[in-house]
Parts: C-alpha cells; structure tokens; sequence
C-alpha cells in the first residue's frame, strides 16, 4: 500500500472537519433536547411531589388508611393517620398476607369467598371484619381493594383503602336492638314479638305443631300509676318484666306491647294443660309483693291465651283471640286466666268498641244532659227535675245509658263523666233561675264508683262554688244496693254531704235488701220506689204491698217519697190513693233537652197565674 | 445507519486498498454528506451501498464478497471498540443470542431511533446454532460477514450455512452453524 498523497490527506481533513462540525451540531442538538427533557422532568418531579403530598394529607387526615400488597398478597405499604388512632401498629402487619395478621376475626365462609375473589384477581367492596387492636379492644374493619396491573397488564397486587367502622356499628347495633327492643323493660317489643310469632307461626305449621299467646295485661295499672306516679310505675312494669322472664324457659318470649300489656309466646306446647301452668306460674309470680317507695304492694294480671292453630293461624287472629281472652278474664274478677273460646267474640267486640269511643265521648263533648220533670202527686205542680245522661254517638246515635254505664263503670270512666253531670245540672240550674224560671232542685245520679271515690264530697262543693247554686237545690240520688255495699262508709259520706246542705235521695229503692229498720240511719230525704215495682201495679198484689209498705214507712220517717217509670193513669191513681207524694215517668213527660224542659215550665208557670 | 459503520466503512477501505480509491469512490457517489461521517450521526443507508457499488466497479470485487470482507473487519471493530461486550462470552454461540438480547438494547438507549435489524436465535441441539436474520435492508452478506468474523474471533471449527428464505425487500436469511468435533 503506497502512502497517501498529501491530496488525499486533504481530502480527509476537509472530511473529518466536516464530521466534526456535524458532531459538533448534533452535540448542541443533543444538549438541548436534554435541557428540555430535563426541564420536563422537573415539572414532572415537582407535580409528583404536590401529589405525593396531596396523598399524603389525605391518608393522615381521612378516617380511611392506604394499604398495598405484593404479587403474594403480602402487605407492603400502610399508611394513614387513623391506623394508629385505631390502636394498629403497621409494623406488625407489614410483609404478611391478611389471613397471617393473627388478630383478625373472620368466619370461614368470609375467607374463602375472599380468597377466592383475590385469585381471580378481581377487586373487592366493603368486606368487613373484626380485628383486635394492640391495646385489645375489638374493632369493626370495612376494606375495599382492586388489582395492580402493569402496561402489560399482569397482576402487581392489590392496593385499597381500609377504615374503622367501630362507631357507626355500635350505633348500627344500638339502633337496631332500639327499634325491636322495650326501653324501660329491656324486653322485646311489638314489632320484634311480630317478627318472632310470625317466624314461629311458619315453624309450627312446618312440624305440625301447637303453640300457645298469652296477652297479660295488669289490673288497676293506671290506679298505681295515678298513685304512685309514673316513676313508681315504670318501676313496677320493670319488674314485673324480671318476673315474667324468671318464670318462662329459656326458650319462650316475652315481650312487652306497651302499656302495661305484655305478651309471651309458649312454642311446641304439648297441651292446653301445660299453658294452664304456666298462666298459673305467671299469675303466682305477678301476685307477689311488690316494694315501692317503701311501701308494700300487690298487683294482680289478667291472662288471655289463644292457641295455635284452633284458634287463629296467622298473627292477628292469634292476638286479637288472645286478647279478647284477657278481657273475658278480666270481666269474670281478675287475677285470672282464660283460653279463647269463639263465643267471646260478639260480646267483647262490641263492648271493645264503646269502650274506645267512650274514651273519646267527653273531649268529643257527645255527652248531653236531659230533664225528667217530677211531679206533685196531689197539686200537679212541677217539684223538680232530675238530670239524665245521654251519649249522642256519632255513627250509632243516641246510646241509652243501660248499654254504657257499667263500661265507664269498670273503667273509671263514669268519674269524669260523672263530674261533668253534676257541673252541667247545677250550670243549668243556674242559668234557668236566672232566665227567670221558678226555683227548683235538681237530681243527679250519683254512680258506685262515684260514691266510692274519697274526692266526692270535695269535688260537689267546688262545682257549686263554681256554678253559685245553692247547695239545696241541688239532689244527689244513690241506689239503695250502692249504700248497703259499705253502710257505715255511706252513712259518714252522707252525713258529709248533708251537713253542706246538700240534699239526698235513696234511687231504686226496694232493691237492696236493705231492712227497713236501717233506713232511718241514713240522713236522705228523699225515697225513689224502683220503676220495676210500679210497672206491675196495680195488677200485682206482692208489688201493691211493697210500694205500700215503702210509702208508709218513709212517711213515718218524714221523708218525701217520689215514685219512678209511671206511664198509667192507674199508676198514678194507685200512688195517689196511698199518698205518695211525687212521681215522674212518661205519664206526665219523658226527659227532654234543656230548651224543651224550659218552655215546658214557663208554660206550666203561666198557666198556674 | 449508525455513522460508526460509515467510519469504519472509510477506513477499511484506506487500509485495504488506498485513500485514493476512497477518494474517487467518494466523488463518484452522489451524497448529501460528501462522505464525512461523525460515529454518533445517524445517516441514510443508501450510502453505503453506494458506496460499495462503487468500491465493486472500482476493484473489480464482487458486491457480496465487498460486504463479507466487510462484516468480518468490523466485527474486529467492534471487539476493539467495545470490549465490554465480548468480555463474558467464551464461543459465537455464547455471543450471538446477546446481540439481540444486549447489544441491541443498549443500542437503543442511546439512540432510540435507530432501526435494527432482528435476531432470533435457538440451539436445536449442543453443537448446532440457527440465526434468523431479518432486516428491510439488504444487508445480508454484511450480517454473513459480521457472522464471520465471530466465529474468528472465538477461534472455533464452526461451518456455516446460509439459506435465503423468501421475502419482499431487505433481507431474510436462515443462518445454521455447526460446530465442528
């Protein structure tokens, strides 16, 4: 090979120059495009850290905690200020899979349907679990997570957020047990008994098997809770509640409805034996005593059962028999059980349902008063009235007194309604005399709870006080049978009432067995001969007699003798022949409204001018 | 094409034959670049295979055998230049599979845009070593002479085979060695 020519290494210079040159370009080329991917980067870099910091407040400051896992599902990252807060140590969990973190509680179910939603690499919502913190108490855990994939989309892992859910479950759990549990009893309540007999109804019809409600409803509740007041009577309910549950199987429900109702559920019952038992066990355990406020009492039940499936085969047919049991059994005395019997129906519905309208009657103002005119046998002058309740019903009209008074009786009722009478007949009184109308007394019916009640004579005086009636025109009228119930107690309250001024009538005389020799005990002045004996005279010679016999002896007393129900001319004429001194009845007239009785009066007045 | 095989290309050239003849191969060619190369520069490959069509017409050595003599200079090169890649290797059937796999890859590193042909590599059996070649360019006896020049510089009894498989433009050739007992 001969040396280059000095032209060839001309030429090669000229070419590297040219290459150098070309490096050169592509150098400072380069050098730009490396300043600008560098800048790039640095945005890049500082957008990762306003992220990174974004992320960072948000796992502290969230009540959520980030988690991620590897490929093996081992735990590589924790962070979040809540995790501690919870009492979780991320150190401890780090590097293992969930299922090693020893102090997580989790049915088997739960781990294998979550194993398996992580092999098919899917993501997970909301499982939840229990986990014992470091400190030992138990948390309530809710996790979600979904897979990490690469650009190739294989499997990295997972990654999700986790959260103590402990509070909102206890409130949960709270709520729930509330919205099926009796606050003051701790028991079950309507709805949660609902559920159970229901479920309970299923079984039995399943197995083929009997079971029996017991409705227990307390005697006289609401007298302790009057009493005593609401305090002592939630006590009493509270531990009426222990009893119960002290007395039934373990397996049997008791539930309280409200009130002082409460129901039990007797399931696979062989017999109707073994629910007279157990009613008996109930009743013994209710009948103990009782200490309140340091006092000693007894309170009595009453107990109704309906048997599955005689007598109903659903929940309401099941309760409403149970419950119709328990007033029959609260009708025939108390302190008693019965089983339903159909016959119990007619009877209880209808009376169930006065009863609930006969609560509402006197808000309602359905009551009204009417007036019987009582008559001078002898001059034919009108000598009083005597009021009477009516109960104008909405959708049944007038009802008479005979169907209500002994349910406002039982229930108490005829108190209020009692008082209201005796204020309307004297406001009435009142008003005539100042419309002008003549002077006269007033009867009003006093009832046997009325009469029993301590207040009665306290409660007369206000309500003149009140209406300004004098206290002499004013008649209360009590049966004889009420009066011999506690004779010495009605003489007391009679003579109380009578030193007021107040003036007395012995209703329904010849009734109450009283003998005759006892009525001078009593300071009345007025006797009413019972309707029942003047209707049959005078055909009747026993009746002729008594009403006789009662006419004479009252005479001997000096008392006036007024003779009720007379619809005959010769009733009257019977009455008038053996002076008795005063009648009422449709013979002369019937009971009218207010206005009614006034124009009948003003008419009588002026006619006797 | 990398500048690097340009260079190489101009200098085996001065040293086989003369800088004359690199000279009138050089104005004889039409090039943009007048035939200065700088070894990071990327150029058209049309050059080269002017060029070697004009070294052809100038020496009166068949094409083929221009660009064997070719591959087997710069695979010498290559040893020289980047040792680091022949360090671990101890036979061409050790080496050839980390062209692809290695070389290749760092190539791509720094110069993301380079367009290089493909490898696939198996070893049937112990002494026997197939190489698919593919490339759009036709640079098939280049990559027989590069093939070459590996099994010299691993000093090994090593026949090769090549065998030319249908394809449209470049190059797709079937290279079988044998290793020799």
């Amino acid at each position: 090979v001969n040396p280059p020519t000095a032209e060839s290494l001309q030429r090669r210079l000229e070419r590297e120059t040219s290459a150098r040159r070309q490096a050169e370009a592509l150098l400072e080329q380069k050098s730009l495009e490396l300043f600008q991917a560098n800048e790039a980067l640095k945005g890049e870099l500082a957008e990762r850290q306003r992220s990174e910091a974004r992320f960072r407040d948000l796992t502290e400051l969230s009540s959520d905690w980030y988690w991620e896992q590897d490929e093996n599902l081992r735990f590589t990252h924790l962070s979040g200020g809540s995790l501690e807060k919870g009492g979780f140590n991320p150190q401890t969990s780090l590097g293992k899979t969930r299922w090693e973190i020893p102090n997580i509680v989790m049915s088997e179910e739960q781990w294998t349907a979550h194993k398996a939603t992580l092999v098919a690499h899917q993501p997970f919502y909301d499982l939840t679990y229990q986990q014992v913190a470091d400190d030992g108490t138990v948390h309530y855990v809710r996790v979600s997570g979904r897979p990490i994939l690469d650009e190739q989309g294989r499997f990295m892992g997972y990654r999700g957020t986790g959260k103590d859910i402990t509070e909102a479950v206890h409130a949960q759990n709270r709520i729930q047990y509330l919205a099926y549990h009796d606050s003051l009893t701790e028991l079950p309540n309507r709805a949660m008994f609902s559920e159970l007999l229901n479920h309970a109804i299923s079984k039995a019809r399943r197995h083929n098997r009997r079971m029996a409600v017991l409705f227990i409803d307390l005697d006289r509740f609401k007298n302790i809770n009057d009493t005593l007041g609401h305090e002592a009577g939630d006590t009493l309910l509270q531990e009426v509640g222990r009893r119960l549950k002290h007395t039934l199987r373990q397996s049997d429900t008791v539930a309280r409805l409200g009130g002082d109702e409460f129901v039990v559920l007797l399931e696979e019952i062989g017999d109707a034996r073994q629910v007279e038992k157990v009613a008996g066990k109930i009743l013994a355990a209710v009948v103990r005593p009782f200490h309140l406020l340091g006092q000693e009492f007894r309170v009595t039940a009453s107990i109704g059962a309906s048997i599955y499936p005689e007598d109903g085969q659903d929940e309401q047919t099941l309760m409403k028999s149970a419950d119709i049991a328990m007033y029959q059994a609260k009708e025939e005395g108390r302190n008693a059980f019965r089983f339903y019997s159909a016959k119990m129906d007619i009877h209880t519905f209808e009376r169930l349902a006065l009863e609930s309208s006969l609560r509402r009657a006197l808000e309602r103002t359905e009551f009204e008063l009417h007036y019987q005119p009582k008559r001078d046998l002898h001059s034919g002058a009108i000598t009083g009235v005597e009021a009477l309740l009516r109960w104008r019903h909405p959708d049944l009209g007038m009802v008479a007194p005979a169907q209500f008074i002994s349910i406002a009786e039982e229930t108490g009722l005829i108190v209020p309604i009692g008082k209201w009478v005796i204020k309307t007949a004297c406001w009435q009184n009142k008003h005539w005399q100042e419309q002008g109308l003549p002077r006269m007394c007033i009867a009003v019916n006093v009832s046997a709870r009325q009469f029993s009640e301590e207040t009665l004579v306290q409660d007369v005086v206000s309500i003149l006080e009140e209406t300004g009636m004098d206290p002499d025109l004013l008649e209360l009228e009590i049966t004889e049978s009420v009066v011999m119930r506690d004779p010495e107690r009605a003489v007391k309250m009679l003579k109380e009432l009578k030193e007021r001024g107040i003036r007395l009538a012995l209703d329904d005389f010849g009734t109450g067995y009283s003998s005759l020799s006892s009525l001078k005990r009593f300071p009345v002045d007025t006797i009413k001969v019972d309707r029942t004996f003047i209707r049959d005279i005078p055909g009747d010679a026993e009746d002729r007699a008594l009403t006789q016999a009662i006419i004479a002896m009252s005479k001997t007393l000096s008392l006036t003798v007024v003779a009720e129900g007379v619809e005959t001319k010769e009733q009257l004429e019977f009455l008038r022949q053996h002076a008795c001194d005063e009648f009422q009845g449709y013979y002369f007239s019937k009971p009218l409204p207010a206005e009614e009785f006034a124009r009948l009066i003003q008419t009588a007045h002026a006619e006797k001018r | 094409m990398k500048g690097i095989v340009f260079r190489e290309f101009a200098d085996m050239v001065e040293q086989t034959f003369s800088a004359e003849i690199l000279n009138r191969i050089i104005d004889a060619s039409n090039l943009a670049t007048r035939g200065a190369y700088t070894a990071v520069g990327t150029y058209d490959h049309r050059e080269i295979v002017e060029l070697v069509n004009r070294l052809s017409s100038e020496t009166g050595v068949g094409i083929p055998d221009l660009l064997r003599a070719f591959g087997r200079y710069l695979f010498k090169r290559f040893v020289a230049l980047y040792p680091h890649f022949f360090a671990s290797a101890k036979s061409a059937f050790d080496f050839l599979p980390q062209v692809h796999n290695i070389i290749h890859v760092e190539v791509k590193k720094l110069y993301p845009d380079a367009e290089l042909p493909q490898f696939e590599t198996s070893a049937p059996e112990p002494d026997r070593f197939v190489m698919v070649y593919r490339s759009t360019r036709p640079f098939g006896d280049l990559a027989e002479g590069l093939i070459l020049g590996c099994i010299e510089h691993f000093g090994e009894k090593i026949s090769l085979a090549r065998e030319d498989l249908p394809c449209q433009n470049g190059a797709h050739i079937r290279f079988t060695l044998i290793r020799q007992k």
